[in-house]
């Protein structure tokens, strides 16, 4: 028997590491990019079909960390899960997903999260070098994207999903 | 030794003590002060005894008095304060459900009293609809407010959806038949978003959150429980029946899936079948009249009637009056001798204002063909020398004063006189003809002496009345016809010279006659050179014998040897 389950997954993230153009080739979106800068958050949906389970991923696509703007907190309210992403070619943002990770579990507690190392098509540019990498791995699921090519992001959004699906 | 240690020195003897004997004779009395000793003692047998009796200890308390409930307030009061304080969610949850129904009777009431606040308020204005308003609701016995309002009730309902509160997920949606839907997840997510984004942007920590919103003819308005809100998307103006529909659903949502709610994670399947509560909040109301209230709108209808009628023939009456105003205008610019400068609506008269000749029509004198009264339009006209031709032409008449027989006619500034007149007119005529305004030259051509025509009249008949005698046999006249010859001459020439000057032109015949001796041919013959004879007389008398025609008759007409003259007159033809 085929079983539908929705579930709110939250986009988090430094400013610039393409978390937009990271889910914009998978998911259909009917807002625009202003919804972003005005309220702070854009939401778009996903489904994702394993055997017999169907499940939508309602993203809200919350508008980059930095030193000007902070994430708005209420919009983590009931997340069943996140993703985490950062920009290969920018060390620092790695850092700013970190902290945001922990802000995210302090609210949400232990749910299913996967990290994205994005511009895995700029990998020769890297700062993030590969023991860091391996460091990450210890600790989360980390999928290496490409927003530009496609690469990894299915996968990254179908192994968040196959964590969210009912038990 | 004492009666006391008498009495214990017995005692002892015996070896029986009150002590042994107690049991014997109160045993059960003892168990039964045990009993209620430990019950008294001990708190949970303590707790069991009174719980046991509790329950009907309060009835008799109650049908005693109020002193149970009076002691209990306080502490009652102090738990429930103290739940309060440490769990306020707890305690809104729990009594969620039922404090719906309290809060909009107690809202029914506030409301029915605001509308007759309203209704006093609304009485004392007065504009057109209102008066239309007031109307039916004067017909209907309704409040002049519930009529407005009921006026102002025209709305759809096109969505509705369940929302889990926290995390903007839709549990379930309807929406109207031909109603295109987006993605209903990312609307209600969205829906969320705002719903934080106002409450965080303005610090708002209490409980409601987005309750409406607007865009164009679209209203939100959005229900909001402890776990799950309702969003209906309304077309038009929703009554509060929707807001009231929309909380007794959500408050039904939350008492039959309040297991569902408290631990939702994502399954939404669990609220298949809220879809039913929800079609329950789609719901329209249209601007129709009843149709109890036909004969009402008949009425208003007959009235609408009669008033459009009235209009129509105020109308009416209005636009015959200024078509038949414009048809006289138009009239008078047509008329020669009239120039309209100016035309409108004064004081409720219409005027016209120009310059005209004297001799033009009189404009008041159109008034009447068009329909309009000397009190209906006001004239002023100045007066002016026109020189339309039609006006120069009566200027001519009115000056000239032509006899009968002579008319004018003015053709490209040129006047012509036609006709016979006296020689003075003629020459009066010619002399003023030119000095009128507008005449710029005189054609007399055919404009005839009265004179000349009497004078060639009587030539003519002095002609015919002459006879010129012959010798018989001869052609030639004799000696004693001279005279005659001479006057013949002169009455051919008075003629000749008169005739033209009184537009006629003569034809004069010389006829010859022979006496009845001899052939026919030659009487024939004779007759000829008889008139061809007079005919040479005449030419030698200076008349000119292109006009003169001689024939011989023989002795057909009379039978005598002579000459006759026939004179035949006809009017000049144009261009002779």
């Amino acid at each position: 028997m085929s079983t539908l389950a929705k579930r709110k997954v939250c986009l988090l993230g430094a400013t610039g590491v393409g978390k937009t153009s990271l889910v914009l080739r998978f998911v259909r979106s009917i807002f625009s990019d202003t919804y972003q800068t005005t309220i702070g958050t854009r939401i778009e949906t996903k489904h994702i079909h394993y055997d017999d389970h169907e499940i939508v991923l309602v993203l809200w696509d919350l508008s980059g960390e930095d030193e000007f703007q902070r994430v708005r907190l209420s919009y983590l309210r009931g997340a069943a899960g996140y993703l985490l992403v950062a920009d290969g070619t920018r060390r620092a943002t790695v850092e700013t997903a970190l902290a945001l990770h922990h802000t995210a579990a302090a609210l949400l507690g232990d749910v299913p999260r996967v990290l994205v190392l994005n511009k895995a098509d700029l990998r020769a540019l890297w700062e993030l070098d590969d023991a860091s990498e391996r460091e990450l791995a210890a600790r989360w699921p980390v999928f290496e994207t490409s927003a530009k090519t496609g690469a990894g992001v299915e996968e990254a959004f179908r192994a968040l999903g196959h964590a969210l699906l009912p038990r | 030794m004492s009666a006391r240690l008498r009495a214990r020195a017995r005692r002892r003897d015996h070896d029986y003590t009150l002590d042994d004997l107690r049991p014997l004779l109160v045993q059960p009395e003892q168990e039964r002060l045990k009993s209620l000793e430990h019950k008294l003692e001990t708190p949970e047998a303590l707790a069991e005894a009174i719980g046991e009796v509790l329950a009907r200890a309060a009835v008799v308390s109650q049908k005693r008095g109020e002193e149970l409930a009076s002691a209990m307030q306080p502490l009652l009061l102090a738990s429930i304060h103290d739940a309060v304080r440490k769990n306020p969610e707890l305690f809104a949850e729990a009594i969620f459900p039922s404090i719906g129904p309290a809060v909009r009777k107690a809202a029914r009431a506030a409301l029915e009293a605001l509308v007759l606040r309203i209704d006093d308020m609304v009485q004392r204005t007065m504009t057109l609809t209102s008066l239309r308003w007031r109307i039916e609701a004067a017909r209907t016995g309704l409040p002049f407010v519930e009529v407005v309002m009921r006026h102002s009730l025209a709305y759809r309902v096109e969505h509705v959806f369940l929302v889990h509160h926290e995390s903007g997920i839709v549990l379930q949606h309807v929406a109207a038949e031909d109603v295109t839907s987006e993605d209903p997840d990312q609307v209600s997510a969205m829906l969320a978003a705002i719903d934080d984004f106002a409450r965080d942007a303005f610090r708002e920590k209490t409980e409601a959150g987005l309750s409406r919103f607007c865009v164009g003819e679209l209203t939100g308005i959005v229900e909001h429980g402890p776990r799950a809100m309702l969003v209906a998307i309304v077309r038009g103006v929703a009554s509060k029946d929707v807001e009231v529909s929309l909380a007794g659903t959500l408050e039904e949502i939350h008492r039959t899936y309040a297991d569902a709610l408290s631990h939702f994670q994502g399954e939404v399947a669990a609220f298949e079948k809220a879809r039913d509560a929800l079609v329950g909040c789609m719901r329209e109301e249209r601007i129709q009249k009843p149709t109890s209230r036909r004969r009402g709108v008949l009425v208003l209808a007959a009235i609408a009637t009669l008033a459009l009628v009235g209009a129509g023939i105020g109308w009416k009456t209005v636009h015959d009056r200024n078509r038949r105003f414009d048809a006289y205008v138009d009239a008078l610019r047509e008329e020669p001798g009239l120039l309209v400068t100016r035309t409108g609506r004064q004081e409720g008269r219409s005027f016209v204002e120009g310059l005209g000749d004297p001799l033009a029509k009189d404009p008041a004198a159109l008034l009447a063909r068009h329909g309009l009264d000397v009190s209906e339009v006001e004239l002023r006209f100045k007066p002016i020398y026109s020189l339309d031709p039609p006006l120069t032409e009566r200027r001519a008449s009115q000056v000239l004063r032509p006899p009968a027989g002579v008319s004018l006619g003015l053709a490209d500034g040129t006047l012509r006189i036609t006709g016979v007149a006296e020689r003075a007119w003629i020459d009066r005529a010619r002399l003023l003809a030119t000095s009128l305004p507008g005449v710029t030259a005189l054609d007399d051509t055919r404009l005839f002496e009265a004179e000349a025509l009497r004078t060639a009249k009587a030539a003519a008949a002095t002609l015919e009345g002459i006879e010129i005698v012959f010798p018989r046999g001869s052609a030639r006249p004799s000696q004693a016809e001279r005279a005659r010859l001479d006057a013949a001459a002169r009455a051919v020439q008075g003629l000749l010279d008169a005739a033209p000057r009184g537009g006629l032109s003569a034809r004069i015949e010389i006829v010859g006659h022979a006496d009845a001796t001899g052939t026919p041919e030659r009487n024939q013959r004779l007759s000829e050179e008889r008139a061809s004879s007079v005919s040479t007389a005449l030419g030698a008398r200076g008349v000119p014998t292109e006009p003169l025609a001689a024939r011989g008759v023989g002795d057909a007409v009379r039978a005598a040897p002579k000459v006759t003259f026939v004179v035949r007159l006809s009017p000049a033809r144009e261009g002779s």
